[in-house]
């Protein structure tokens, strides 16, 4: 006889739930009224800890996903040079950061002047030079915004962005304050009543996602 | 005749087709050149195939004796008999031939003659005898008894001794030159060799065609027998098909043919008057009595063998070509439209403008004439077995119609020479497998051993053979391309049309990036302080906040400091959080680093090393690198619920807990101030949602991204904000060191940011004014298309 009961539904999203309940319990009577930790208290700092463990373990699931990716590609040579490099650096870095620590502990005192290096002069610019890149492009964007889609919201946007900008220039603020304050009314405004909203929404969907998530609707974790 | 009737299936067809619509039999022989065919053919079928030269006689009312009689006595031409005029007229040069002292012009004359005033006793016995066969014993008893006393031995001294007088009256061997006439003469019948040989020899009828039809020296010397025989046509009347059907075939061939029937009368004397059998019973209604006595009478074997020769002329003749010989036919025919016209006393008279219509046909088929010659040829060779098996079944036919001829005609008993000849009796004792195939149809019927040429040949048409190849026309062909072309054209993709570059695009992205680039450098390598910081309104209300809480820490207060952003941004993050770092290093803070980000530690350690490196903070010393919190938001719940546990060592590896500085915070709330750098406001808004209300009496401020300010702002603003302060960008930054009055990293930015944003402004609106102008510029024509 052949059951279709799947055992591992049911059972992932019984742990979900109760571990969910666990947590959100432990909001409200983790503690007594002495501020000592109570039981629920205990069980919820022990969820805790395995769920930062098992986050940092998934770091390394994460990595190891992601060197196999990039060895699957070189086999296929499908972009096989991007991988290599990505995994020859992986590994080096790897390397570095093994061997500093091991200095570190060889010696007794914090020896990681190898893997600074390699972040203050390899990664560090790396990640700013991008990010500069996306501001000239951000730019670009914007100058040619109007001649994608001419609407109403293209030339708003368009006309707010010149507004901050000019604003935000402080010698252009020094010289227009009106500017500047045009600019602080749409940060205090219109941004920040923007702000609330997406805070708002955002806040009854995670109470919303929490839920689904202890009643059963919705399991991000599969099953 | 405007059809020709097949000989193989018998039905009609058009009169030129040349082979049969139905059964693909060819109709006509195949055609040979006029002169060969002329050289090989005999005068008078020579004369006959010049028909054009022929006064036209209406074949249909007029037959060879119509033209014999007194009637035609109006031609103007006295020179010429009808026999000489005609091509029919071979007979009478065979009797001509006879004499071979005789030059040609005589011969011509005397056969004219001949046969214009006395036709031979054969052939009037043979008239005669269709219509009393009782009135030729007299002379066919002659005939069979003393061929001497026949007109024929006299002219012929060698050769006709043993023939009756038609058969040997027309031989004439000394015609042809390169022939011995005994030799032919003992070889051959004669008058086929005179016939056959003449057309070259006789002068006269060379010219006949140009002579009328009948002569007027034709109608004194006609022969009492014919004029007998007309007048009691004309007052019998006979029906035409009496008439027609009570001539035998043989009649017909020899009345058609007039070597046949001139035969003996080429000894015979102008003069000489026809038998009375002849003369007196020559009459159409007695001529349906069948084949007289006189020739059942004829015992002679010479006189047997050359009239089989002689009855292979009109038997080559039909066989030539691949109709059916409608000569008898024909004769008939003619003979009932003469009788119908009021002419039937001219019915029986051969005229020089009479042309049976199979002769008609083989006069302008070549191919007739080099049959004839041929056969001639074969004549010399096989005489015996070739002429029996030539025999035309004329005689056959004449022989067996003749019973079936008209009612009032009694049939007459075929002579046993005849009845010998007849190829279907003769042939039908011979055994198929020894002479052939028995023909069954047609003129040869009856013979055996003959050639299968014409019908089978002709019927063996190779089938139509039919390409298997499709035959496309060019209409379809074009039809099957263009669908061709469609279907293809339906499993490749439309390309897509690539939008056209714009080089005011590339040369604005090219301006846009070149301008900010190089004002960025030019403001960071200049380092120019032109422009001022912000200041008095400028400067937000929660910087004072900030200061103030900085200000009342004092040495060795813990201070947590978060460091949550990217390498990316930390050119920004950097410059607005160097200045409260400073400043709470310049209050003797203990730091305390930790980061929700991997990086976040390493930027931590390079800020301390980097940015506010002139304080000299050591790690364990001064700071204390916690290192990574994973987890996101329940990492930063346990690390508040679970400070120690969760980040027990430092970023160096250290026991984290066991320095002096940190030995005294069991919780958050044991941090005198909390500090948030972040880049992304939902590390942020975690910080502030999971750490904030577990810090109690501890303050924190943010110190964001400018992207980041608007999300956060909502928590730095109202009555009791979680944030006691927000430092938000380079601004900020800037603003705070303006507060401190301590120029540091955001100052040092200050100039270039701004120049930044103004190229950056710059940019925004010359793309913007070009763009917008280009983009009314591609829509313009597209609007007045539509």
């Amino acid at each position: 006889m052949k059951l279709n009961f799947k055992f591992k539904s049911p059972v992932s999203t019984a742990i979900a739930i109760g571990v969910g309940l666990v947590v959100l319990l432990g909001y409200f009577f983790g503690t007594n009224t002495l501020g000592e930790t109570t039981s629920l208290g205990f069980l919820r700092n022990y969820l805790l800890q395995g769920a930062i463990i098992w986050a940092s373990v998934a770091l390394i699931v994460g990595v190891a996903n992601l060197s196999g990716v990039h060895l699957r590609k070189i086999r296929k040579k499908e972009g096989s040079g991007y991988s290599f490099v990505l995994l020859l650096a992986l590994i080096i870095t790897l390397g570095i950061g093994v061997y500093d620590i091991a200095q570190t502990h060889l010696h007794g005192e914090p020896n990681f002047q190898r893997i600074r290096w390699v972040f203050t002069y390899i990664q560090l610019p790396i990640e700013t030079s991008l990010m500069a890149v996306l501001a000239i492009s951000l730019t670009y964007a914007a100058a040619r915004l109007l001649s994608r889609r001419l609407n109403l919201f293209s030339m708003v946007f368009v006309g707010v962005v010149l507004l901050l900008l000019i604003g935000a220039a402080p010698q252009i603020a020094a010289q227009a304050p009106l500017l500047a304050e045009i600019r602080n009314w749409i940060l205090r405004v219109p941004a920040l009543a923007g702000a609330r909203g997406i805070l708002l929404g955002v806040a009854l969907g995670t109470i919303a996602t929490g839920i689904r998530i202890l009643t059963g609707n919705d399991r991000p974790y599969g099953g | 005749m405007s059809e020709i009737r097949c000989p193989m299936c018998g039905k009609s067809n058009p009169e030129h087709s040349e082979t049969c619509q139905y059964c693909q039999a060819r109709l006509t022989p195949l055609m040979i050149s006029g002169d060969e065919a002329n050289s090989g053919l005999p005068d008078w079928f020579n004369n006959d195939t010049e028909e054009e030269s022929i006064p036209a006689v209406d074949s249909d009312s007029e037959d060879w004796l119509n033209r014999l009689r007194p009637e035609d006595d109006s031609e103007e031409d006295e020179d010429a008999t009808p026999f000489e005029d005609s091509g029919d007229d071979w007979l009478g040069r065979m009797r001509a031939f006879d004499d071979e002292e005789t030059d040609d012009e005589t011969e011509a004359e005397e056969e004219s003659s001949i046969f214009d005033g006395k036709l031979p006793e054969w052939m009037s016995s043979d008239e005669s005898a269709e219509n009393t066969p009782a009135d030729t014993d007299d002379w066919l008893a002659s005939l069979g008894n003393d061929s001497a006393k026949s007109p024929a031995p006299e002219a012929q001294p060698e050769a006709s001794e043993e023939l009756p007088d038609w058969m040997l009256g027309d031989n004439p061997p000394a015609s042809t030159p390169t022939a011995e006439p005994a030799a032919e003469a003992e070889d051959a019948p004669d008058w086929l060799l005179t016939s056959s040989h003449t057309s070259d020899a006789a002068p006269a009828a060379e010219s006949a065609p140009d002579i009328p039809a009948t002569s007027p020296e034709a109608e004194p010397e006609l022969p009492d027998w014919l004029a007998g025989a007309t007048t009691e046509a004309e007052s019998s009347s006979p029906t035409p098909e009496g008439e027609s059907e009570a001539l035998p075939d043989w009649m017909f061939s020899t009345s058609d043919e007039q070597p046949f029937a001139a035969a003996p009368s080429g000894d015979s004397s102008p003069d000489d008057d026809l038998p009375d059998w002849m003369s007196d019973k020559f009459t159409a209604e007695k001529a349906t009595d069948g084949i007289p006595d006189w020739m059942s009478g004829e015992e002679d074997e010479t006189l047997y063998e050359d009239a089989l020769h002689a009855a292979e002329l009109p038997t080559i003749l039909p066989d030539t070509s691949p109709l059916t010989p409608d000569w008898p036919t024909g004769f008939a025919e003619d003979s009932q439209t003469a009788d119908e016209s009021g002419e039937a006393d001219e019915t029986l008279i051969p005229g020089d403008n009479f042309e049976p219509d199979w002769l008609g046909k083989l006069g302008s088929d070549d191919s007739a004439a080099e049959f004839f010659e041929m056969e001639s040829g074969l004549d010399d060779d096989d005489d015996g077995l070739f002429a029996l098996g030539e025999l035309s079944d004329a005689f056959s036919d004449g022989t067996d119609d003749a019973p079936t001829l008209a009612g009032e005609a009694a049939p007459a008993d075929l002579p046993d020479w005849l009845h010998a000849m007849r190829p279907v009796e003769s042939s039908a004792d011979d055994s198929p497998a020894t002479h052939g195939p028995v023909e069954q149809a047609g003129p040869l019927a009856g013979l055996s051993g003959l050639l299968i040429a014409e019908p089978e040949i002709a019927g063996l048409k190779k089938a139509p053979t039919f390409s298997s190849k499709l035959k496309v026309t060019q209409a379809q062909q074009e039809h099957v391309h263009i669908f061709r072309k469609l279907l293809e054209s339906e499993s490749h993709p439309k390309s897509v049309r690539e939008p056209i570059q714009i080089s005011s695009q590339n040369l604005l992205r090219w301006v846009s990036a070149i301008l900010l680039i190089l004002v960025i450098i030019l403001g960071v390598v200049s380092e120019s302080q032109s422009v001022p910081p912000p200041s008095g309104a400028a400067i937000p209300a929660g910087m004072l906040q900030i200061s103030e809480l900085i200000e009342t820490l004092t040495p060795t207060d813990p201070v947590l400091i978060a460091f949550d952003y990217e390498p990316g941004t930390s050119g920004e993050m950097n410059a607005a959080a160097a200045a409260v770092v400073d400043h709470l290093m310049l209050k003797g803070a203990y730091l305390s680093l930790v980061s929700t980000s991997p990086t976040g530690p390493a930027l931590a350690e390079h800020f301390i090393h980097t940015v506010v490196s002139q304080h000299g903070y050591t790690s364990g010393n001064q700071y204390t690198n916690l290192g990574y919190i994973p987890g996101g938001a329940a990492g930063l719940l346990g690390f508040v619920q679970m400070t120690q546990h969760v980040t027990p060592l430092t970023f160096d590896g250290l026991d984290a807990w066991h320095t002096p500085a940190l030995s005294q915070i069991q919780t958050l709330a044991n941090y005198k101030l909390v500090v948030v750098i972040s880049d992304d406001p939902d590390i942020a808004r975690s910080w502030i949602e999971q750490v904030q209300p577990t810090l109690q009496n501890a303050p924190m401020i943010a110190i964001v991204s400018a992207q980041v300010e608007p999300i956060l702002h909502p928590y730095a603003s109202g009555e009791k904000p979680q944030l006691k302060g927000l430092i938000s960008g380079i601004s900020g930054g800037a603003a705070y060191e303006q507060v401190i009055g301590k120029p540091n990293l955001a100052r040092t930015y200050w100039d270039t940011l701004n120049y930044a944003l103004m190229a950056a402004v710059v940019v925004l609106l010359i793309g913007s004014g070009v763009n917008l102008m280009t983009f009314f510029v591609k829509k313009k024509p597209t609007g007045e298309t539509a």
